[in-house]
């Protein structure tokens, strides 16, 4: 009989759980939720990031990297100075992709918007196994290049959002 | 019943059970040995040698470490018991014997109750905790009852899959994953609060590596009268969220598992010095000040030149890349000068067993 109730009394101990009891330890500074929001808000900057994005580690200049699906990766970066014409950017990006440098602009143009004091570029260089795709905002003497490279055919317009969504004058 | 009794003593003591048990413990150092490919050593050891069985599945197809050392034991014990008659000639082998049992013996307090830990301390800094970094545990810390200690409430994950209550809020995990990281969400998610609402977790499958660790993470559903609220926690975070009950703000995380110690290091300056022409480190020292009840004690603890206080061991063991922050591996073993006294009994019982044969051998 007693046993019986000492196994019941065991079995029900087992599942009510009351808090235990509190230990005391020195003062320690923990960073909160909210101190990490301040912080965040106060450098971050991109926003309206989609859900399926994956973001990915990265270092500076990038500003960000994700992944969109297995074949294509975002990546954004900062730059404030002299970087360089529109020529020899293209050949950078040229480079990359190992197609040879181009010397006339025509052969290669971007696609040209402003707004305000922001000028945004377009352009698509490939070379039939890898694309690259970028977006070349321009606010003053600041540069942000939205880089996206896929190994297959990629509906840029995906993107396009994301990079109007942006307010780059306060990135 | 004495004679069944007498026959159970017999067979444990039995030579056989000997042969049995030192070939199990072979083919177990062999198939450990094979694992350890797959699990990694920690996971390996944990399975074979940790156990009392080897599992497959659910189902028991081996003994484990603890079960071939607890016969070891026994069956020595029984064979001495039961065979062996106390004369000056077999000294040796008495006292071989008992070195072996007391090793046994010694493996199984250091694995029961012998302790690894890591504590890392930044230059100018103090600590007075070490946490396990493959535990993780679940806190609640109240800063606002007093005014000069934290109180800490701890849970294991184990506890929280129950379900507990905490000043009238029902906590339940709803959702764990044993390895995870978090990522930032592409769009905020309004079914949870704080963390989660920036970010999710994503289930990764776990690791056996040496250089890599489990990190877990979960969701938490916490009910406060009719009101439900959702978050996520990861280990490897460094936020704490905020809980507020009745208008006392309290602090929550998962974080690896903290033993707080009844001192505290402060680490007064970390010198590395590399191999002239190479980045390869000759030797790394770390100047600390121990703060005890005694008073403050100097030390310098390097490679090879560990640092003994109150049971605990403090090993050189690494740094950070930039070179300001030590990392010490910690032990406690209750039972580390066992292995030293079992060896020396051996090897005196050798050397006198020796002795005593050359003896009777000689013409």
């Amino acid at each position: 009989m007693v046993s019986s109730f000492l196994v019941i009394f065991i079995f029900f101990l087992n599942y009510i759980i009351v808090a235990s009891e509190p230990i005391e330890v020195p003062r320690e500074s923990y960073l909160t939720f909210q101190e990490f929001l301040n912080e965040k808000s106060s450098d971050t900057l991109l926003k309206s990031v989609p859900a399926d994005w994956l973001a990915l580690t990265f270092k500076p200049p990038l500003l960000g990297k994700y992944k969109i699906n297995d074949f294509t990766i975002l990546s954004i970066s900062k730059f404030t100075g002299p970087i360089g014409n529109e020529l020899s950017n293209i050949n950078r990006w040229r480079s990359q992709i190992n197609l040879d440098p181009i010397y006339d602009l025509k052969k290669a143009e971007f696609k040209k918007s402003s707004n305000s004091n922001v000028v945004k570029r377009e352009i698509e260089i490939s070379n039939g196994d890898r694309t690259l795709f970028i977006f070349w905002i321009t606010e003053k003497e600041t540069h942000f290049f939205v880089k996206v490279e896929t190994l297959k055919s990629f509906d840029i317009k995906r993107v396009r959002p994301f990079v109007e969504s942006q307010s780059w004058q306060n990135i | 019943m004495a004679k069944y009794l007498k026959q159970w003593v017999r067979a444990f003591g039995g030579i056989y059970l000997t042969v049995f048990l030192l070939a199990s413990l072979f083919l177990l150092v062999l198939f450990a040995t094979f694992a350890q490919v797959d699990f990694g050593i920690y996971e390996a050891n944990q399975r074979y040698f940790s156990s009392w069985f080897v599992w497959m599945d659910s189902i028991p197809i081996f003994l484990g470490g603890y079960s071939i050392g607890l016969l070891l034991v026994v069956n020595l014990i029984l064979s001495h018991a039961t065979k062996f008659k106390f004369k000056f000639n077999y000294l040796g082998i008495f006292l071989i014997h008992f070195g072996l049992i007391l090793l046994i013996f010694g493996s199984g307090v250091t694995s029961f109750f012998g302790q690894e830990m890591q504590i890392d301390i930044k230059e100018k800094s103090t600590k007075s905790y070490v946490i396990f970094p493959t535990l993780f545990e679940f806190v609640i810390i109240d800063q606002f009852s007093n005014t000069t200690k934290d109180l800490l409430y701890v849970y294991s994950i184990d506890q929280l899959k129950k379900g507990v209550s905490f000043k009238g809020i029902e906590i339940k995990l709803t959702r764990y994953y044993e390895n995870a990281i978090i990522n930032q969400r592409g769009i905020e998610s309004l079914k949870y609060s704080q963390l989660g609402q920036f970010y999710k977790l994503i289930s990764l499958p776990k690791t056996y590596k040496m250089d890599e660790r489990n990190v877990p993470g979960f969701e938490l559903s916490l009910t406060n009268n009719s009101r439900l609220d959702y978050f996520i926690f990861w280990g490897g975070s460094s936020i704490y969220q905020e809980l507020n009950i009745d208008g006392q703000k309290y602090l929550f995380k998962l974080r690896p598992k903290r033993k707080y110690l009844p001192f505290s290091l402060y680490l007064k300056d970390f010198v590395k010095t590399d191999y002239q022409g190479t980045d390869t480190p000759q030797q790394f020292i770390s100047y600390i000040n121990l703060n005890t009840y005694e008073g403050e004690i100097p030390y310098k603890i390097e490679m090879n030149h560990p640092l003994r206080y109150n049971g605990y061991t403090f090993f050189q063991s690494s740094f950070t890349e930039d070179e300001t922050t030590s990392v010490f591996q910690v032990v406690k073993n209750p039972s580390w000068q066992i292995p030293y006294l079992s060896s020396l009994l051996i090897v005196i019982g050798l050397f006198i067993q020796m002795i005593i044969s050359m003896k009777r051998t000689k013409p």
